[in-house]
């Protein structure tokens, strides 16, 4: 992929909590109406990640080197000012428990009139008509209800959409959604997984889809990129992950996934043995090591580089000693 | 054994804890002060000397002297001995009251429960000062009923929160296995319940303390305390106020005295807090 | 919601009522297990037989207890509280005229505490573990261990003593003048700033809880400053919990009021009901201790009902459902 057409770009972050590290060397972009799904277990770093592009680490986080850009321009360090208006304008955002994510004083209308007053000055009126097109957008149809609800009146299949229309009044032409359904039921997540598709379609959008679960990620993305530990391990297209999964944590991974779309579990849904190391103990070698059934003494003590697999550079890669010379 | 070590590091923590330390060396020497003022006051906390009236801060009278000429110095020192007392004695007999019964109402619920949980809701924000005046006018004057009236106030608090915490343990799975083995409710409070009561109760005792000596001498201000000439802080305020601009110290002594006690226990019951890390929640 | 605030009000009214029944009934019989006769308290130890009989027959001391409490209820509900012992003035009376000049003080100090205690509260905890924090930290310390009658006789001898700026003692009529607020400030700052203290530090508290929420960060994340995240949303979710400490506040208020009139000599209710204790004048007392527990009561039903304004959460019965 040429750098040119590359909406947001992150490259080489680390991220230190306390003077440990929780982020090393991650880079990913996407393009325009492009989905990029980043997948691990919880603990990974795929927040972190997404909170560092927008500069909201929580208290003692650093970020220690890399670079974070939207259409070239660079976000680390920014002032905070420029900072609030990429925050819900160029880039929207949606977490996981939409329920906890809403003010519960405050009426869904005025939470979500505050991003349209901010990042377009919308008010009175038309900030309300705005406020009934957003809606419709996300597939609230009460709007009379919904614009005058708290938040424990809805249920969470509404918070979220809600959610959505609040990211989406800034105009964003990036959506970062952390985990969106992880909290709700079958049924409504794969509604708002749905909808977020429609919505990167219909508007462009580029999308970063985070989440745990692989199945969640596999049958919505164009790419996927496999988190470790705070290190990408693995980056595929979507539809060759499956099939031609070259990390073996990918391949536990998917594993341990039931019922991934199109693909049935090879054996009885299998846990991956062991787990995370504790953020900021010390990695020596590769973090999966210990965890890994392909492990070689090697594994723990070499960090293993990126491997590029294919001419197309970050997007067919991994992390991994099997594939780097000497093996 | 690992039990043993945690104890120790936490001994160890509040020794590290400034605020403990420095509150503790300040109760102690209070304490000791006010005990043994028999020793340390240079003179007797009744002796009036008419020719001394107001004399100012000196060698004879080291923090001057009140308007009967009695050194403020020894009346201090001893009125603290009534202040400690009645705050010690107040917080004792609301932690032998409140705790138990509020541990029982968690542990046993049901009608029990319920009944004491309205008696607590009824009396917990009630004015020191109504408790205070129909004790004192039921019990007459005297130490024991300004203890009783103090520990009216404080006992709710202590067993609203050992019901709240008697209510958490009682639903923790070892609780059931202590019924299987055919503990009674009795042994399994005693044994189990009460002591996850135990850091709780101690950072609320030391707060509980300070706040048993502000009310204390805030009755005695009114004139509800115990009557003249025993010395006490609130009282010896009160009857400074009419000479105050002739002789501030009169005044300034004995508030600085409240001051400081109450600002020892709030202090140690703020560093214990920090050291069992429990949540600002209570008074 | 209208109709919630309503039907809470309802409720809560209705169970002020309740307690202030209880209350008053607790209060009459306590007073009758005083040790002693009161009204040879009154005479003293040379009366004459026939005066006594007809003060007994006149305060009904002549009837047993039970009827006695009928009695006493029926008059109550009367708007009577009978005579003074000592000056026969009507207690309903002396005490309505009382009454205003207690509550303007309460009100004052809430106006003193309520602000102040709220905002160092709220600049503390936005300097969390920095020198502003710890300097906060100490001085509400401080603040908490004063008793409001040392906090007041210290501005006295500041304000009045020293450089005579504002009276020391006394009182004057109700008016929108310099003459009778001038007489206020200082027993205002003496009943309200200990309790600033304590409402600073439950601010702050419950401010640094609300900080680690996910609704904040949701917030930041849709480009609000940390200053607007702080004053839009923080600070009303961190006033919730405040508002219903806020309740047990008043009782300190209602007692430190009784104080710092003593202290003043501020003809309130304390001042009162402190006389009326002194001199065994029963009917006073029970007067005094069922009007403290009004305000107080009172005070507890307005205090709810901000609590269910700001959090739509709650419909009726806040206890129940804060739990």
């Amino acid at each position: 992929m040429s750098t040119r057409d590359e909406l947001l770009a992150v490259k080489g972050l680390g991220v230190n909590i306390a003077g440990a590290t929780v982020l090393d060397g991650v880079s990913l972009a996407i393009r325009p109406g492009e989905a990029l799904g980043l997948v691990g277990e919880s603990g990974c770093g795929k927040s972190m990640t997404s909170l560092a592009i927008l500069g909201l680490l929580p208290r003692g986080a650093k970020v220690t080197s890399g670079s974070v850009t939207l259409r070239g321009e660079e976000l680390l360090g920014a002032g905070e000012d420029a900072l609030c208006r990429v925050r819900g304008g160029a880039i929207g955002m949606i977490f996981q428990e939409p329920g906890a994510c809403l003010d519960p004083v405050m009426r869904i209308g005025r939470q979500i009139g505050e991003s349209l007053e901010i990042h377009r000055g919308l008010k009175g009126a038309a900030q309300d008509a705005e406020l009934r097109k957003l809606l419709a957008e996300v597939g609230l149809t009460d709007a009379e209800r919904v614009l005058r609800a708290y938040p424990h009146e809805l249920s969470g299949g509404m918070q979220q959409r809600a959610m959505i229309a609040m990211a989406l009044a800034g105009e964003p032409v990036v959506l970062i959604a952390d985990e969106p359904t992880t909290a709700l039921d079958a049924r409504i997540a794969s509604q708002i997984l749905d909808l977020l598709d429609r919505l990167r379609r219909e508007r462009g959008l580029a999308l970063l889809l985070i989440s745990h679960d692989l199945a969640v990620i596999g049958g919505r993305c164009d790419r996927v990129m496999v988190m470790y530990a705070g290190r990408l391990v693995e980056a595929a297209p979507a539809e060759r992950i499956f099939s031609e999964a070259r990390h073996p944590y990918t391949a536990a991974l998917i594993e341990a996934s039931p019922g991934i779309a199109g693909v049935a579990p090879k054996s009885a849904l299998r846990d991956i043995p062991g787990q995370l190391p504790a953020p900021g103990s010390v990695m020596e070698g590769c973090a999966f090591a210990p965890r890994c059934s392909l492990a070689r003494p090697a594994c723990s003590t070499r960090v293993p580089r990126w491997s590029a697999l294919a001419d197309r550079g970050n997007e067919r890669g991994v992390r991994c000693l099997q594939y780097e010379e000497g093996w | 054994m690992s039990n043993a070590r945690a104890r120790a590091s936490l001994s160890r923590r509040i020794w590290n804890n400034a605020k403990i330390r420095y509150s503790c060396f300040l109760i102690l020497a209070l304490l000791l002060v006010t005990v043994g003022a028999g020793l340390i006051a240079p003179h007797t906390y009744d002796a009036i000397d008419a020719a001394a009236s107001y004399a100012a801060p000196g060698s004879n009278y080291l923090l001057g002297a009140d308007a009967l000429g009695r050194d403020v110095l020894s009346r201090v020192l001893y009125g603290g001995r009534l202040s400690l007392a009645v705050g010690l004695l107040a917080t004792l007999v609301a932690v032998l009251i409140g705790v138990p019964i509020g541990a029982f109402a968690g542990y046993v619920g049901g009608v029990a429960d319920w009944v004491i949980s309205r008696v607590v809701d009824l009396l917990l924000p009630f004015p020191v000062i109504l408790l205070a005046i129909v004790t004192k006018m039921v019990l007459g004057d005297g130490l024991l009923s300004v203890v009783i009236a103090i520990s009216l106030v404080l006992t709710p608090f202590f067993a609203r929160m050992s019901r709240a915490k008697a209510l958490s343990v009682a639903q923790l799975p070892f609780i059931e296995a202590a019924k299987g083995s055919g503990l009674g409710s009795g042994r399994i409070m005693a044994m189990h319940v009460l002591p996850h009561c135990f850091q709780p109760v101690l950072i609320m005792a030391a707060l509980s303390v300070a706040f048993a000596i502000l009310a204390e001498a805030s009755l005695s201000f009114l004139g509800l305390g115990l009557p003249p000439p025993a010395p006490s802080w609130g009282s010896d305020l009160q009857s400074a106020m009419s000479g105050f601009q002739l002789a501030p110290w009169t005044v300034l002594v004995p508030g600085t005295a409240i001051t400081l006690a109450v600002l020892a226990f709030n202090f140690l019951g703020d560093g214990l807090r920090d050291v069992f890390d429990i949540g600002e929640r209570f008074l | 919601m209208r109709n919630a605030l309503f039907l809470t009000a309802l409720s809560r009214i209705a169970t002020a009522v309740a307690t202030l029944l209880v209350v008053a009934a607790v209060v009459f019989f306590l007073m009758r297990l005083i040790p002693g006769d009161p009204v040879l308290n009154w005479l003293g130890s040379n009366y004459d037989k026939a005066d006594y009989d007809r003060l007994k027959a006149f305060y009904g001391l002549d009837l047993p207890v039970g009827q006695q409490f009928f009695v006493w209820v029926q008059r109550l509900f009367q708007g009577d509280l009978g005579s003074s012992v000592l000056t026969n003035l009507s207690v309903v009376e002396e005490l309505l005229r009382r009454i205003p000049v207690t509550v303007e003080l309460i009100v004052l100090a809430l106006l003193v505490a309520l602000p102040v205690g709220i905002g160092a509260g709220i600049w503390a905890a936005w300097r969390y573990g920095r020198p502003t924090d710890h300097a906060l930290l100490t001085a509400t310390l401080l603040g908490i261990s004063l008793p409001e009658f040392f906090v007041g006789a210290l501005l006295m001898l500041a304000f009045s003593l020293e450089w005579r700026l504002l009276p020391a003692t006394g009182f004057s009529r109700f008016a929108w003048s310099w003459e009778h607020f001038s007489h206020l400030v200082l027993p205002a700052l003496a009943l309200g700033l200990p309790r600033a203290a304590v409402i600073c530090r439950l601010m702050r508290g419950s401010l640094l809880e609300v900080f680690g929420r996910p609704f904040i960060r949701a917030s930041l994340a849709k480009g609000l400053s940390r200053k607007a995240t702080l004053f839009v949303h923080a600070v009303r979710n961190a006033l919730i919990p405040v508002v219903t400490v806020i309740g047990l506040q008043i009782g300190y208020l209602v007692a430190g009021a009784v104080v710092v009139e003593k202290l003043f000599v501020i003809p309130g209710v304390g001042a009162y009901g402190l006389n009326a204790v002194f001199a065994r004048d029963y009917p006073s007392v029970q007067g005094f201790i069922l009007v403290v527990a009004t305000i107080f009561l009172v005070a507890n039903v307005i205090v709810d009902l901000l609590y269910v304004w700001l959090d739509p959460r709650i419909r009726i019965g806040p206890r129940t459902a804060a739990a």
